[in-house]
């Protein structure tokens, strides 16, 4: 049977679809073109198929003999490449800017790419079978090491203070051996990609040495493995034991006595026993952790907190990500979400220009004002739905907004709002159901009405991918401070839509709980506070704002997997 | 610690790897193709795997391993499908049924089809093979490609679209050749 659409399309399309660049619109055509046509459906399978052999490291020879790949031409794009993520991560200005699309794709190439794990590999059939059959060899029991080739086996892809030992240099994108030396970290963090797709994090002081493209022999120090389902049976060695991932993120603590391992997700398998002799095997359970005892190959479970290894590091930014949850606050004051943000700053709604605070009525119109600088906020705006009200840069519409005075008394805040002059009673304004907030235990966002702010969730993504679903948490109400009685309304929104809506709250210092699901596709997440709709009043010259102190207490983003 | 159980399990470990290894491929290309993203895929696969470890035991030895591990893939994007159907527009169940039936046949193939793709691979022009080269041994997007060889994106796309059209047809004629025992 032969198709009847367009060659040509469903090449491009079929394409897009399956390295991830399709668009809704484009897939939405795939789809068309497959339900009208089982030739186009039988033709999508088989292009699938080739696709995903295509993808196999080291399963195709591209040349007629791959071992004749030309070193320098590999260099000099691995370079590029490297050269261009780092531009791309170095970028001032916000990853969403339009001015930028170059370094926003490279960003979301890398993303891309790290996903989807292509893998950079230069080895051939036989390099597969023979890690393969060194795995096995491993496990049956058969003393003695593979002898492999010595070559390129994992690169440098990022490091932040990195010391490396006496006559070590190894610069980003440096090329690691394997059956090479043994590497020392002395003190820093490095992340390592394997050319079989697995990436590690080690934190210095650490000793370890490459075996292949797909195992590595930790003798001293800290690791975090993160391995893609392509890369399973990635191997770390350590003094007592292996483990052998099946698809999984795990750490792992090396010491000359013996070490520790912790599972965070996924399956492992944990051979304990030296290489060559008996070893026994069991399969981790995701949450718990073991500690394995060098001598005596025996394993009992211990306590590993969840933030005990640094996963995720950027030189560019500077983030050194443990696993912690992201804190919107810290954002609001500059940071990157793991406190590294200035409290008692504040974000002017009108302009979006960072600073300190004032407490003074002050009229705005209501125009969606982009904050360029901003690495994670998309924008602010003075809510008021007498015209209709942006809410984010690509358009998206508060259709339920109230109409408001379009007044706005304060900035919006990283932290309680303590410099405030109505600050009079002793109370500072981030009290809520009285406790104080605003401090780095307690952090809070005070967004006295009317004011909004939109955070740009993709943004937060490109930099913390394992929040592509997550879920936001927070407390909000009005402070117990306000000196009379508050009229003001609370919302979320995610992409325009309410999620979370309290309107006209009149008591003070009660805390209303938010919990909200955001899933991969959902871009813009606004927290807007507005008046409650009073007039208003000129006898004692209150406005319709007055004693609005809107507080979000603890707005907090949660990943997936903490949540689970 | 009962020392029998613990060879068993041994044995078992080694025999799961083995088998996994050798199969894996066509598990995840029929996922691959069931998707809507390839990141899908990859979550796909990890549960497919410890699914497929947990079962390991209902394994029937001298199966067909590939075939197995395609039928528990298949429940897992049968999941997969029924939690997205809200998020975007979808493949029809009538659709997701007959991709379903042929990918799980065609995968598993994936051993001959490689072979056969390793043979026409050899048969293209050196440019596209070199550009095939670049793209999936180097690893770099069709969108990096373009910008490194400074040539507009939906042009390398349509030239990609024609090699792995062209690729497509020659892994087809060489696997009916094969089969005829030409």
């Amino acid at each position: 049977m032969k198709s009847r659409c367009d060659k040509s399309e469903l090449d491009d399309l079929i394409l897009r679809k399956l390295d991830g660049s399709i668009t809704p619109s484009e897939y939405e055509s795939l789809v068309r073109l497959l339900e009208q046509d089982r030739a186009a459906a039988d033709y999508y399978v088989e292009f699938a198929l080739l696709y995903a052999a295509l993808s196999e490291p080291g399963k195709i020879a591209f040349a007629p003999d791959v071992e004749t790949l030309d070193r320098n031409i590999y260099n000099s794009l691995f370079a590029q490449l490297a050269e261009e993520e780092r531009r791309a991560a170095l970028s001032p200005s916000r990853y969403a800017s339009e001015k930028q699309p170059v370094l926003i794709e490279g960003v979301r190439e890398r993303k891309k790419r790290i996903k989807r794990d292509r893998h950079v590999s230069r080895f051939n059939i036989w390099f597969t079978l023979c890690s393969v059959a060194a795995m096995l060899l491993v496990m049956l029991y058969v003393a003695g090491n593979p002898r492999l080739v010595q070559m390129d086996v994992a690169t440098l892809t990022d490091s932040i203070g990195a010391v490396w030992g006496s006559s070590q240099s190894h610069p980003i994108g440096a090329r690691f051996k394997n059956n090479a030396e043994p590497v020392y970290l002395a003190s820093g963090l490095a992340t390592v990609r394997f050319d079989y797709g697995a990436e590690v994090v080690l934190e210095g002081p650490a000793e370890f040495t490459f075996v292949s493209a797909e195992k590595i022999t930790l003798h001293s120090g800290r690791l975090f493995a993160r391995v893609p389902s392509r890369a399973v049976g990635f191997t770390v060695d350590l003094p007592g034991g292996s483990i052998i991932d099946l698809g999984t993120e795990f750490g792992v603590v090396a010491r000359s006595d013996g070490g520790d391992v912790k599972l965070f997700s996924g399956s492992a398998t944990l051979l304990t026993g030296e290489q060559g002799t008996r070893r026994s095997s069991r399969l981790l359970v995701p949450g718990t952790a073991s500690r394995i005892a060098e001598d005596t190959g025996q394993v009992h479970p211990i306590e590993l907190s969840s933030d005990e290894f640094v996963r995720r590091i950027d030189s560019a930014t500077g983030i050194v990500w443990k696993g912690q949850p992201l804190d919107l606050a810290d954002i609001v004051g500059g940071g990157n979400g793991l406190g590294t943000g200035q409290r008692e700053t504040g974000i002017h709604p009108a302009t979006g220009l960072r600073g300190g605070y004032l407490s003074q009525d002050r009229a705005a119109d209501n125009q969606y004002v982009q904050t360029r600088r901003e690495r994670y906020i998309d924008g602010v705006f003075v809510p008021n739905g007498k015209t209709a009200q942006t809410v984010s840069s690509e358009g998206h519409i508060f259709a339920d907004c109230p109409a408001t005075s379009g007044l706005f008394y304060s900035e919006i805040i990283h932290g309680a709002g303590t410099f405030l002059s109505d600050f009079t009673n002793g109370t500072p304004p981030g009290t809520l159901e009285n406790r104080f907030y605003g401090t780095p235990e307690n952090p809070s966002i005070f967004m006295h009405a009317s004011v909004g702010i939109t955070f740009d969730l993709d943004a937060i993504r490109r930099d913390y991918p394992d929040f592509a679903a997550c879920r936001l948490t927070a407390e909000a109400g009005v402070s117990t401070a306000a000196p009379r009685v508050p009229n003001a309304d609370i919302w979320v929104l995610v992409d325009g839509e309410v999620r979370f809506q309290k309107t006209g709250i009149s008591e003070k210092g009660t805390a209303f709980l938010i919990d909200i699901d955001l899933k991969p596709t959902d871009r813009f997440l606004t927290l807007v506070t507005t008046d409650g709709g009073d007039a208003d009043r000129s006898v004692d010259q209150l406005r319709s704002t007055d004693s609005d102190w809107c507080v979000f207490v603890r707005p907090t983003l949660l990943s997936d997997s903490m949540v689970q | 610690m009962d020392h029998k159980k613990q060879t068993k399990e041994d044995r078992m470990s080694v025999e799961f790897l083995r088998l996994f290894v050798e199969h894996q491929k066509s598990i995840y290309a029929y996922i691959l193709a069931m998707v809507h993203q390839p990141a899908d895929a990859e979550d796909i696969m990890q549960n497919v795997v410890t699914l497929m470890w947990e079962r390991f035991e209902e394994f029937e030895p001298g199966t067909n391993f590939g075939a197995w591990g395609v039928k528990i893939a298949r429940l897992k994007v049968l999941e997969y499908h029924r939690e997205k159907k809200r998020d975007f527009s979808f493949f029809s169940d009538e659709l997701i049924d007959y991709l379903s039936q042929t990918a799980s046949a065609k995968a598993e193939s994936m051993d001959d089809r490689l072979r056969a793709l390793q043979h026409c691979l050899m048969k293209l022009d050196e440019s596209d093979r070199r550009l095939m080269q670049i793209r999936y041994e180097k690893g770099l997007s069709i969108k990096q490609i373009a910008g490194m060889l400074q040539r507009p994106l939906p042009g390398l796309y349509k030239v990609m679209g024609r090699i792995h059209r062209a690729l497509v047809r020659c892994v087809k004629m060489t696997l009916n050749a094969w089969e005829m025992g030409v």
